[in-house]
């Protein structure tokens, strides 16, 4: 970087599209999925009515590209739904139907399944990772299953296996990946998950916001010593540390979204370090918001809990953290190295 | 939004090749030495020749002594600055004053001392804080009491840092110990060569050199006086805003904070001294490789933040860069530049000491804090409010 003579822009303004986009998804959630909503959905994480209702808002379709008559929406423009979704936690495999659908609108554009997922509803997702037996996210609810395996990426289809309970209640399900279709090589599958770690990034910073929020706002209203809490530095420096974090992992998300859409050659470990960045930010988002809720914070009644534990479900889904790390290296020495020269 | 590279024609490429060549031709070895010696945080050699090209104020207009430059090209030259590792602290406090001097100060003074500063002759050190008072600026007790036309100047500064080269102090005095504390405040443009004047050097853990600034019944010209009497602290505000990073223009030049380039300084120097290190393989250490990722995740994720969020993370990223390169490397980083055996001569080791330092002047990361809490999270005010009416 410093050795060149190249200037980038710095830009993270949205545009008029893409705040439109934002807000309207945000008024969508906002009046669809209450706290109490996410509750009901516990333990599988997934509401049928709510899926139907994102189908009739024609969410695959806006994401999926315009030569197989979709919308052809933007990164940038997806990872801002997917951050609403997750500031509701709202309980729809919207990430993985997303990313599966597009995959298949490259590997297998004329395939019944896709058509299936656009017409019928049908939920199709990604499993990351290595093995026959893999823990699959919205395997609940699935009926098909992208995977790498070997040199190829594979298409398993069957019934959803039923849920394997877990902490950030998603619709995860064990799947046997040994019976599939060969549908591309593994290098497609290098797109399919790096869109699918930029998208759990975004949902992530949902999901901190929303527990900055609702720390910031319980600090505002508790008062303790005669004085509203936030006035103490130890509850507001918190969470004044929980904001930032969430803010730069949103920009952090929004540039590596960019690159997604303009550069994709570019996007080299962007996508990757949004999620481990943001699925960090959002955990100790969520645990800022139970600790300026004192003992309330730590009961069920309490939303941050729900953002808590999705914080940390939602980003290890992705795989565990070391094998994200050590993709982050291989994908970096080697531009460092020519830096540091 | 946009991150497209910005398309350069020839002219700025040319004009990025001769600010390249400026550097290595003015920041010597010598200049480099001379500061890990010394730590002034400022070269006179490098600093006039700033100046004679104009650099020293680079978007001033040029009949001001600037270089009439856009952001681009400034910035140009600031990316330069920063890679050439030359010290630079005085350079950037320098021009935080000619704000408020431009705003407050008579013609005469303007052009007395604006064109010196342009041209890297004039240099200003900040004279804000004491031995009591950091943070809270308020409580400033240096006094300054009217004598006919002139002020009679009393007090201590400390952190003074660049004093040894400057000519003048932007000096927070107190001129009415009875008003509430803000309101009785007046800043003065302190030219140092004063009989009264002494000023005594503070080493610090970082190597850098700051000072005291004691004041002895120092008489000064009414007319060195900026803003109105007992107005000082709205005429602090504009460089302090600056200096704080919350200035309402000043977004794009703080994107990732100011201590990102010197994280990822250490983390180049890792990756040079691991390359030629033939006992460590990174290829074959998944730890290492993981414990690397670790911290380039950190500094992909700083550079996203803005503002006074920058100024608070890029600390804290610079804190825990030079502390982990440290144990991963092991007792070699900790042995100091020169000695044999240390890794990337002695830069780890220089940087564990430097980090702290960051978190605390311009404005401690707990300001920061205070800041954010209170203007963007909307949180009451944690510091108790002394000019209540």
């Amino acid at each position: 970087m410093a050795g060149e003579f190249q200037l980038r822009r710095e830009d993270y303004s949205l545009d008029p599209e893409q705040s439109a986009v934002s807000d309207s998804f945000r008024a969508y959630f906002e009046k669809s999925v209450g706290t109490a909503l996410v509750r009901k959905a516990e333990p599988l994480g997934f509401d049928q009515a709510l899926w139907n209702g994102l189908r009739e808002r024609e969410l695959i379709a806006m994401a999926l590209p315009t030569d197989v008559g979709g919308d052809g929406a933007g990164f940038v423009e997806l990872a801002l739904v997917a951050e609403e979704a997750g500031r509701h936690a709202a309980p729809a495999p919207i990430v993985e139907a997303v990313v599966a659908a597009r995959a298949l609108a490259r590997l297998q554009p004329s395939g019944q399944l896709l058509s299936s997922i656009r017409g019928e509803g049908v939920i199709a997702t990604i499993a990351p990772g290595l093995g026959d037996r893999r823990l699959v996210p919205a395997g609940a609810v699935a009926e098909a299953v992208l995977a790498r395996r070997g040199d190829d990426t594979v298409l398993i289809t069957g019934p959803p296996p039923p849920l394997a309970a877990n902490l950030g209640c998603a619709p995860l399900a064990w799947w046997d990946l040994t019976d599939g279709t060969v549908i591309g090589t593994a290098d497609d599958f290098d797109q399919v998950e790096r869109e699918w770690h930029l998208l759990t990034a975004a949902a992530c910073v949902g999901l901190g916001q929303a527990a900055v929020d609702a720390g910031v706002r319980y600090a505002k209203e508790r008062s303790a010593f005669g004085t509203p809490i936030g006035a103490f530095q130890a509850i507001a420096h918190p969470l004044v540390d929980a904001s930032n974090g969430i803010d730069s992992a949103r920009r952090l998300v929004w540039r590596a979204a960019w690159f997604c859409d303009h550069e994709p050659h570019a996007v080299g470990a962007l996508a990757v370090s949004a999620l481990l960045a943001a699925g960090r930010a959002a955990e100790a988002a969520g645990a800022a918001a139970i600790h300026t809720q004192g003992g309330f914070g730590f009961t069920l009644e309490s939303d941050a809990q729900l953002f808590y534990r999705r914080a940390k479900g939602w980003a290890l889904v992705a795989g565990d953290r070391r094998a994200l790390l050590r993709q982050v290296a291989e994908l970096t020495w080697q531009t460092e190295r020519a830096v540091a020269g | 939004m946009n991150f497209a590279e910005i398309e350069l024609d020839d002219d700025t490429l040319k004009f990025w090749d001769d600010a390249r060549e400026f550097f290595c031709e003015h920041v010597t070895q010598e200049v480099l030495d001379e500061e890990r010696r010394n730590g002034g945080g400022f070269s006179e050699s490098l600093h006039l020749a700033l100046g004679r090209r104009g650099w020293v104020a680079p978007q001033w207009p040029v009949e001001d002594g600037g270089a009439g430059l856009d952001a681009m090209h400034a910035r140009i030259i600031a990316m330069e600055l920063s890679r050439s590792g030359a010290p630079a602290i005085l350079a950037s406090t320098t021009l935080l004053p000619p704000v408020a001097i431009r705003m407050f100060a008579s013609p005469e003074v303007q052009g007395e001392v604006l064109p010196g500063v342009a041209d890297g002759t004039v240099r200003i050190c900040l004279g804000y804080t004491e031995p009591d008072c950091g943070s809270d600026l308020a409580a400033v007790r240096t006094r300054a009491l009217p004598d006919g036309d002139e002020w009679i100047i009393n007090g201590q500064k400390m952190f003074t840092t660049g004093a040894q080269f400057s000519q003048y102090c932007f000096l927070l005095a107190r001129t009415d110990p009875d008003a509430p504390k803000h309101k009785g405040l007046t800043v003065f443009l302190l030219p140092l060569d004063r009989v009264g004047v002494d000023i005594r050097p503070i080493e610090t853990l970082g190597g850098e050199r700051t000072n005291f600034v004691y004041l002895q019944d120092v008489r000064l010209d009414d007319r060195w006086r900026l803003g109105a009497v007992n107005d000082g602290w709205n005429v602090v505000s504009v460089p302090l805003s600056r200096e704080h990073g919350i200035g309402d223009d000043e977004v794009d030049e703080l994107l990732g904070g100011p201590y990102l380039a010197q994280c990822e300084q250490l983390l180049a120097d890792f990756v040079r001294w691991m390359s030629d290190d033939p006992s460590t393989s990174f290829a074959d250490d998944p730890s290492l490789r993981e414990r690397f990722a670790e911290l380039i995740v950190d500094v992909e994720f700083t550079r996203s933040a803005a503002g006074p969020a920058g100024r608070i993370l890029s600390s804290e990223l610079l804190m825990r860069t030079a502390s982990r390169l440290c144990d991963i490397i092991g007792p070699r980083a900790l042995l100091a530049r020169g000695v044999d055996g240390s890794a990337a001569d002695g830069a780890f080791e220089a940087g564990f000491r430097f980090a702290p330092g960051t978190a605390i002047y311009g404005g401690s990361t707990d300001i920061a804090r205070n800041v954010i809490a209170e203007r963007f999270l909307g949180l009451p005010r944690s510091t108790p409010r002394r000019n209540a009416p």
